[in-house]
C-alpha cells in the first residue's frame, strides 16, 4: 500500500488516480472514505454535455442523428439510465450482503464512466480534424474506452461491496435485470396513467356537454 | 464634415423643461437634419412611397408564383412546402371548347408536342386539340364497311410517330388502328403463337410503339409483362415483367413451398408480380413503366425505366410516391409521361397528385391534388406533356387541366438537365437561382457542392455540402483537402508545437517525481528527528 501521501490526496483527485491505478484507487477511496459527490455529479454533467455535443455540434460527417432532440430525451438516455443502474445495483447488492451504500455506489459508477467520457470528448474534438474515412480510429478509441469503463465498473463495485468474482458477475447480471424490470414498470405505469387521464378527461367532457 | 447635434449648446437648462418634449424642441432636435426621419406626416408619406416603389421593383425583378399547396420530400423524408414548378393555368371541358361535354374520357395523348388527342370514349369519339387548346378535329362516327365502330370500351389511345392512331379496345380485346384522318385501317387481335397458351388473356389496355415499329401492349390482369408484336403482327414475346417485391411474407412463403408436398403446393397461393399500370416511351426508345401498387415502394421500383432487355435502370433514392400515412402506402400510379428534358411525371390516381422526377430518380416536385378547384382532380386518369406544359385528364370532371411551367420550373429543368449531362459549370448559375427561390431544395446545394469540388473551390464545396444535409462524402473530401493544405502550409509550426508538448509532458513528470521525492525525504527526516 502506498504511503500517507495518498491518504492526504484531496477527494476530487481520486477519479484521476483511479484512471492510472484502478485497484489501488478504489481500495484507497473506500478505506480513506474519500467519496466526492461533487466530482461524480460533475462527471455526469460532462456526460450530458457530451451527448448534446455529439448530437448537434460534432463535425458534419460524424453526425448520426438529424432530428430534433429535446433536453428531456438527452437526460433520459444518460442520467436517468445511470440512476436506474445505481438503484438496481443497490437493490440487488443489499440482498447479496454488499457493503456499499447508495451514494457510494453512485460515486463509484460515475468514476467508472470517466474514461468513456474523456474519450468521447477526444472524439468530439478530433472530429473536426479527421475525415469520415479515418473515423475508424475514433470508433476504436471509443470502443476501447467503453470496455475500460465497463471493467472499471465491475472492479469498483466488487471492491466497494467486497465481492468475490462470481458474486460480482452475478450482481452485474442482476443489475441489468433490475434495469429492465424498472423500464418495464415505467412503460406500464405511464400507459396506465395515460388511460386514467383519458378516463377523467372523458368524464369531464361528458359532464360539460350535458351541462351546456 | 458631419453635422453633429449638441443639445446642450443653446443656453443653460431651464430646469422645469429639462428632458421634456419642449426642451428638446427648443434645442432644435426635431428639426435637425440628422433627425429627418422623425418629422411628421410628410416623412410618413415619403417612406410609404419609397416602400411601395421598392416592393414593386422587387416584384418586377422576379416573376411571382402564386401561393400553392405544392410540396416535396426533403432529405429527411419529411414533406416540406415547396416553390411551385408547375401552376394550373387553365382547364378545358368539352362544352367550353364547343364540341359538347366529354363523357368519362379515358385517355389522352400528345403527338409531336403539338396535338392533343383526347379519347372521349363515353361519346364514342376522339377530340383533337392543337397547342393553343382550340379544337382541331373531332373524329367520330368512324365506319368500318358500313358499320359504326364502337369505341366506348376503348381504354387507351396512342399516336405513332407516323401519325397513326392506336386505340386499345379493352371491351372487344383488340387494338384498332386508324390513320391520321381518322379512317379505319386495321385491327390487331390476339396473335397466333405457340407461346400463348389458353390461360394467357389478350386484353389490351395501353399501347406504345418503339422506333423500329414494334408495338408494346399492356394486357389487363396479365402477369407476364407487355406483349411485343412486331409490325407484321408476329408475336415476339413478353417485355418488362415486374419483379416480385421481396418482403418478409414472400420469403416465408418461399420457405414453406420448399417444405410442402406437391398436393399442398397446388393449394398454396403463389406470389405473382403486379402488372404495371401504364407506360410511356422517350425519344431514345426507353420505356418508363409505372405500377399501381406496392408493398415496399423503395425497393420495388414503382417507376421503372427499362432498357431493351426489360431490366430496370432507374435508381430509387427513397420511396416512390408519398410516404406512408399511418403505415399504409397511399400512392397508386395510373399514368406516366416523359418530357423532352427526360423528366418523369407520374400521376397518382388515388390523390390526383403528379410526382415529378428527374431522369436519375430524384424527386423534383409534387403538384396537383384532389378536390374541385382548378389544379385538383376528382379522378385523374391520364397525364402527358406538351412543350413546357403538363396536361392532365379528369374523367369525372370531364375536363383537361393545363399546368404551365413557372420561372422556377425553368431553372430546375435547365439546371438539372445540364447537370445530369455533366455540364457542371453551366448549371451552376441555375442552381444558385434555385436556392434563392427555394432554400429547401437540398439537391441544389448537393449539386453545387459537387460543382465547386470539381472546380477546386474546396471551402465553398464544404459549406454547401453541409447545407445540403446529406453530402457527407463531399464534405469529408473537401475537409481532407483543406486540412492537408493547411498542414502543408503550417508544417513548421505544428511540428514545433508537437515537440514542445512532448517535452513539457516528459519534463513535468520528472519535475513532479523530483518534488515528490523531496517531500518524502523531508517527511522521513522529520520522523527521524522526532525519534
Amino acid at each position: 500500500m502506498k504511503s500517507g501521501f495518498y491518504a492526504n490526496m484531496p477527494k476530487w483527485k481520486y477519479p484521476l488516480y483511479i484512471l492510472r491505478h484502478p485497484v489501488d484507487g478504489y481500495q484507497e477511496m473506500k478505506n480513506n472514505r474519500k467519496f466526492s459527490m461533487k466530482a461524480a455529479n460533475l462527471i455526469l454533467l460532462a456526460w450530458v454535455i457530451l451527448s448534446i455535443l455529439n448530437w448537434g455540434y460534432i463535425d458534419f460527417d460524424f453526425r448520426t442523428n438529424f432530428y430534433e432532440v429535446s433536453l428531456v430525451q438527452v437526460l433520459l438516455t444518460t442520467v436517468v439510465i445511470f440512476a436506474m443502474v445505481v438503484v438496481a445495483n443497490w437493490c440487488f447488492c443489499t440482498l447479496m450482503d454488499g457493503k456499499g451504500r447508495m451514494h457510494e455506489i453512485w460515486i463509484c459508477v460515475a468514476y467508472a464512466l470517466l474514461p468513456y467520457i474523456i474519450c468521447g470528448y477526444i472524439r468530439f474534438f478530433f472530429s473536426f480534424v479527421l475525415v469520415s474515412d479515418e473515423a475508424v480510429f475514433l470508433t476504436y478509441l471509443v470502443s476501447v474506452s467503453g470496455i475500460w469503463s465497463f471493467l472499471l465498473f465491475l472492479l469498483g463495485l466488487s471492491i466497494l461491496h467486497d465481492y468475490s468474482l462470481s458474486k460480482t458477475i452475478a450482481s452485474f447480471l442482476l443489475t441489468v435485470l433490475g434495469v429492465f424490470i424498472m423500464l418495464f414498470f415505467a412503460v406500464l405505469v405511464s400507459g396506465l396513467l395515460v388511460q386514467i387521464y383519458g378516463f377523467f378527461m372523458t368524464v369531464y367532457s361528458e359532464i360539460s356537454y350535458r351541462m351546456a | 464634415m458631419r453635422k453633429t447635434l449638441n443639445i446642450y449648446a443653446k443656453g443653460h437648462m431651464a430646469k422645469k423643461l429639462y428632458g421634456t418634449f419642449d426642451w428638446y424642441a427648443q434645442r432644435g432636435v426635431f428639426t435637425h437634419p440628422l433627425m429627418k426621419r422623425a418629422r411628421g406626416i410628410n416623412m410618413k408619406k415619403r417612406r410609404m412611397t419609397a416602400f411601395f416603389l421598392g416592393v414593386s421593383m422587387c416584384l418586377a425583378a422576379v416573376p411571382a408564383s402564386p401561393v400553392s399547396a405544392d410540396y416535396r420530400y426533403n432529405q429527411f423524408d419529411e414533406p416540406v412546402p415547396a416553390q411551385s414548378v408547375y401552376v394550373a393555368e387553365a382547364s378545358y371541358n368539352g362544352k367550353g371548347l364547343g364540341v359538347g361535354s366529354f363523357n368519362a374520357p379515358s385517355d389522352l395523348y400528345v403527338y409531336d408536342n403539338s396535338l392533343i388527342y383526347i379519347l372521349d370514349s363515353g361519346n364514342n369519339r376522339i377530340v383533337v386539340l392543337d397547342d393553343s387548346f382550340q379544337v382541331s378535329r373531332v373524329l367520330e362516327d368512324i365506319s368500318v364497311q358500313g358499320e359504326m365502330l364502337d369505341i366506348t370500351g376503348a381504354r387507351g389511345i396512342y399516336v405513332s410517330p407516323a401519325g397513326d392512331i392506336y386505340l386499345s379496345d379493352l371491351k372487344n380485346n383488340r387494338v384498332l388502328v386508324l390513320d391520321g384522318q381518322g379512317r379505319y385501317q386495321k385491327e390487331i387481335t390476339r396473335p397466333d403463337s405457340v407461346l400463348l397458351t389458353d390461360n394467357i388473356t389478350f386484353a389490351p389496355r395501353n399501347v406504345v410503339m418503339d422506333t423500329v415499329g414494334t408495338l408494346y401492349m399492356i394486357s389487363e390482369n396479365s402477369t407476364q409483362g407487355a406483349y411485343m408484336i412486331d409490325s407484321n403482327g408476329e408475336f415476339l414475346g413478353f417485355y418488362g415483367r415486374n419483379k416480385v417485391d421481396v418482403t418478409a411474407s414472400v420469403v416465408f412463403q418461399a420457405l414453406m413451398r420448399e417444405l410442402a408436398s406437391e398436393a399442398q403446393r397446388a393449394k398454396m397461393s403463389s406470389f405473382v408480380p403486379v402488372e404495371f399500370s401504364n407506360f410511356d416511351i422517350d425519344e431514345e426508345g426507353f420505356i418508363y413503366t409505372v405500377t399501381a401498387y406496392s408493398d415496399a415502394p423503395k425497393d420495388s421500383a414503382m417507376i421503372r425505366k427499362l432498357n431493351p432487355l426489360g431490366e430496370n435502370i432507374l435508381l430509387s433514392y427513397r420511396d416512390w410516391g408519398d410516404e406512408p400515412d399511418g403505415g399504409k402506402y397511399n400512392t397508386s400510379y395510373v399514368d406516366v409521361a416523359v418530357d423532352d428534358n427526360r423528366f418523369i411525371y407520374a400521376l397518382d390516381g388515388n390523390t390526383g397528385r403528379i410526382f415529378m422526377y428527374d431522369n436519375t430518380g430524384f424527386q423534383v416536385a409534387i403538384f396537383g391534388g384532389s378536390g374541385s378547384v382548378r389544379g385538383t382532380f376528382r379522378s385523374a386518369t391520364a397525364v402527358d406533356t406538351i412543350g413546357n406544359r403538363v396536361v392532365v385528364l379528369d374523367s369525372t370532371k370531364n375536363n383537361v387541366t393545363v399546368f404551365q411551367q413557372t420561372y422556377f420550373g425553368e431553372q430546375i429543368a435547365e439546371g438539372l438537365s445540364l447537370y445530369n449531362q455533366g455540364m457542371l459549370e453551366e448549371s451552376l448559375a441555375y442552381f444558385q437561382e434555385i436556392t434563392t427561390m427555394d432554400a429547401n431544395f437540398f439537391y441544389a446545394y448537393y449539386a453545387m457542392a459537387e460543382i465547386y469540388y470539381d472546380q477546386g473551390e474546396y471551402g465553398l464545396s464544404e459549406e454547401y455540402a453541409k447545407l445540403s444535409g446529406v453530402a457527407t462524402e463531399i464534405y469529408s473530401q473537401s475537409k481532407k483537402i483543406l486540412r492537408n493544405d493547411w498542414l502543408r502550409n503550417h508544417f513548421a509550426g505544428v511540428f514545433f508545437t508537437v515537440i514542445l508538448a512532448a517535452l513539457l509532458v516528459l519534463g513535468s513528470a520528472r519535475v513532479r517525481d523530483a518534488k515528490r521525492k523531496d517531500k518524502m525525504l523531508l517527511a522521513l527526516k522529520e520522523r527521524r528527528s522526532d525519534l
